[in-house]
């Protein structure tokens, strides 16, 4: 015979309340790892989403980056001709350019009828001083607007005579607005419009009609640069292009404008910081979401625990008062206060230790079919924590017992003389 | 002669909400080794009172208890609980047989509070004594009274005690099992133990060696009995 025997025993006997006992461990130990495992569905399920929607951006961004070279390479190249004595060493170290070319290049180029070339600018521009202005560095261009071509709308309107478009540093360091009115090496021009700032000389730049550059400056007839825009070619090479420009225009030197590479970066840049902002918004949101959760059960699983503790204390109390007569019979016979204790405080530890391995199962299961586990992302193995299965099997037999202190004190030092008199 | 239970001018009251009540008041009594001593009395006359102190349970105001010439109330509560499970053995009236557990198991009970050499084989020898081998598997439930009172009998002597205390033991039998219990108790004394048995069954005086009046908390007469004889007793 044993105490072992005895309680399990006993058990069997008082079957209802033990089971209560265990049902109420069962409920906190299943909300917890219900809750736990939601968590961790949760957090499995925040991976997969980032990792998937990263994984789509990447995906996203590539096919953009070939849009944009197929819309890039659709679009042509955009070349910038300039005179046969320019120095190109001076337009890239400095960028600018001294050189000058007849205007009427540009009319013998639109003339010619290439097929790969579908729109071009003449210009003129010039580094000046601004004399009403205290001599500030400014860069003066001359815009004829698109030379027509055979086909294809233009691309660009001229500025009208007597108006000018000015950069940004200029608008703002001079305060002017749409309609207001400059003076520029003498002649007066009504501000047509203002650009965004651009970070490039463009801020510093002021644009106004072709004629009115050549005579303030003094280069009637002449341009220094031709844009062409939209430059088809086979075989994503200028080779072709240069060839027939160079047999139209002997001398002049044909090159590649950086914007295709400019407005492919930006477009990716943009695209990239998009994505960057969508990725931290799911997090934010996912954090929120988890965030939401941890408070439901820090709230609930005290509420939880306490209501099991309370009710497994007032199922000891029942039980302890229901056994009084044994407790006596127990003492006389020679039981010591705490083998008297150890039975109720093995009780209650039983029943903590069977809530809680079948209130882990409960709990468990009851994560995986809900909610984002239901969906399916993570699976069974991934979301199985030991860690808190063993936490559980300590802590809610020692809980179960620390509940059911009291009343297997009470019990053990019951006077057995009382019992045993009263019958 | 050795006394195995001595009890020198023990007073106990209880202090009731209706008032004080004097359960014992000066009782004075030994018990040698191989007598059966029945003590005699109304109901209320502190017989039960007088069973609890002389077992170690209850402690007098006053006087002392010797139980094989050591006071358990001087002893620790455990060392205390020690000298009970290895000295003294109970019988109620009530029984006190534990519902959940088989007439056997509740024989070896005793052996949770000190271990004994091959319990299952003496629980086994005690039932056969006592008729109740065919009864070893059932819950005491299924028993008769005779047979709830022969369990409980054969539970206090599991741990072969030398000083058997029995209050009522026959209070709730029929004459047939009353004699039978007797029989079985004369029988333990016959066996060179002591026996201190409260009752006011006149017919234990038949098995007794002497025979204590109680009266109001106090003895009053005691009379001496031939001796029922110490043969064919229950091995110890």
């Amino acid at each position: 015979m044993t105490l072992w025997q005895l309680i399990t025993k006993e058990i069997r006997l008082r079957w209802v309340g033990f089971v209560l006992a265990v049902a109420s461990v069962l409920v906190a130990v299943a909300v917890l790892t219900a809750q736990l495992t939601l968590l961790a569905a949760h957090d499995l399920s925040t991976q997969r989403i980032l990792a998937q929607k990263q994984a789509d951006t990447e995906a996203e961004m590539r096919r953009m980056e070939d849009d944009y070279r197929k819309i890039m390479k659709a679009l042509g190249f955009n070349l910038l001709i300039l005179p046969a004595g320019q120095s190109l060493e001076e337009f890239y170290a400095e960028g600018r350019v001294t050189a000058d070319m007849p205007e009427q290049y540009a009319t013998k180029l639109a003339g010619a009828g290439l097929m790969t070339i579908n729109h071009l600018l003449p210009a003129l521009e010039r580094s000046i001083r601004w004399p009403e202005q205290d001599q500030r560095p400014v860069v003066l261009v001359g815009m004829r607007g698109e030379v027509p071509l055979a086909r294809g709308e233009p691309m660009m309107v001229p500025v009208p005579p007597g108006s000018a478009v000015i950069g940004d540093g200029i608008r703002r360091s001079l305060a002017l607005k749409v309609g207001d009115s400059i003076t520029l090496l003498g002649r007066k021009f009504a501000v047509d419009s203002c650009l965004p700032e651009r970070g490039t000389k463009d801020d510093i730049t002021i644009w106004i009609g072709l004629r009115q550059a050549q005579e303030m400056l003094g280069a009637r007839g002449r341009i220094n640069s031709i844009l062409a825009l939209q430059c088809l070619c086979e075989g994503s090479d200028i080779a072709s292009i240069r060839r027939d420009v160079g047999r139209l225009l002997p001398g002049v030197q044909v090159i590649e404008l950086a914007s295709k590479t400019r407005t492919r970066a930006e477009a990716r840049g943009r695209a990239a910081a998009a994505a960057k902002t969508a990725i931290e918004a799911e997090r934010v949101h996912r954090a929120r979401l988890r965030r939401d959760q941890e408070s439901f059960m820090a709230w609930l699983l005290p509420l939880v625990t306490l209501g099991a503790a309370i009710w497994i204390g007032l199922l000891a109390s029942m039980n302890a008062r229901e056994r009084t007569p044994e407790i006596g019979i127990l003492r006389a016979l020679g039981l010591r206060s705490r083998q008297i204790a150890a039975i109720f405080l093995a009780r209650a530890a039983l029943a903590g230790l069977v809530g809680a391995v079948v209130g882990y199962g409960v709990g468990f299961a009851v994560g995986l079919l809900s909610g984002e586990t239901a969906a399916g992302a993570p699976g069974a193995a991934a979301l199985f924590m030991p860690g808190l299965l063993g936490l559980v099997v300590v802590a809610a037999p020692v809980v179960a017992g620390v509940a059911s202190l009291s009343p297997a004190v009470v019990a053990a030092r019951h006077d057995p003389a009382a019992i045993l008199r009263n019958g | 002669m050795s006394r195995m239970l001595q009890i020198t001018d023990i007073h106990k009251r209880y202090r009731k909400p209706e008032g004080t009540v004097q359960a014992l008041r000066g009782v004075s009594l030994h018990v040698a080794p191989g007598e059966f001593v029945v003590a005699r009395g109304p109901s209320g006359c502190g017989k039960t009172t007088l069973l609890l102190t002389a077992g170690g349970l209850l402690s007098p105001e006053d006087g002392q208890v010797l139980v094989d010439g050591r006071d358990p109330y001087a002893l620790a509560p455990e060392d205390r609980a020690r000298l009970r499970a290895s000295t003294v053995g109970f019988v109620f009236q009530e029984f006190h047989l534990i519902p959940y557990l088989t007439v056997l198991e509740n024989v070896m009970v005793p052996s949770l509070a000190l271990p004994v050499r091959a319990p299952r084989e003496r629980a086994e020898e005690l039932l056969e004594h006592f008729g109740l081998s065919a009864r070893a598997r059932h819950v005491t439930a299924e028993l008769s009274t005779g047979e709830r009172q022969r369990a409980a009998l054969a539970r206090a002597l599991f741990s072969r005690p030398r000083l058997l205390l029995a209050d009522e033991p026959t209070g709730n039998l029929d004459p047939e099992n009353s004699a039978a219990v007797l029989e079985h108790i004369a029988e333990f004394a016959r066996a060179g133990a002591a026996v201190l048995m409260v009752t006011h069954d006149d017919r234990a005086e038949d098995y007794s060696h002497r025979t204590l009046r109680m009266q109001e908390g106090g003895l009053v007469s005691a009379e001496l009995v031939d001796s029922p004889g110490a043969s064919g007793g229950l091995s110890r």
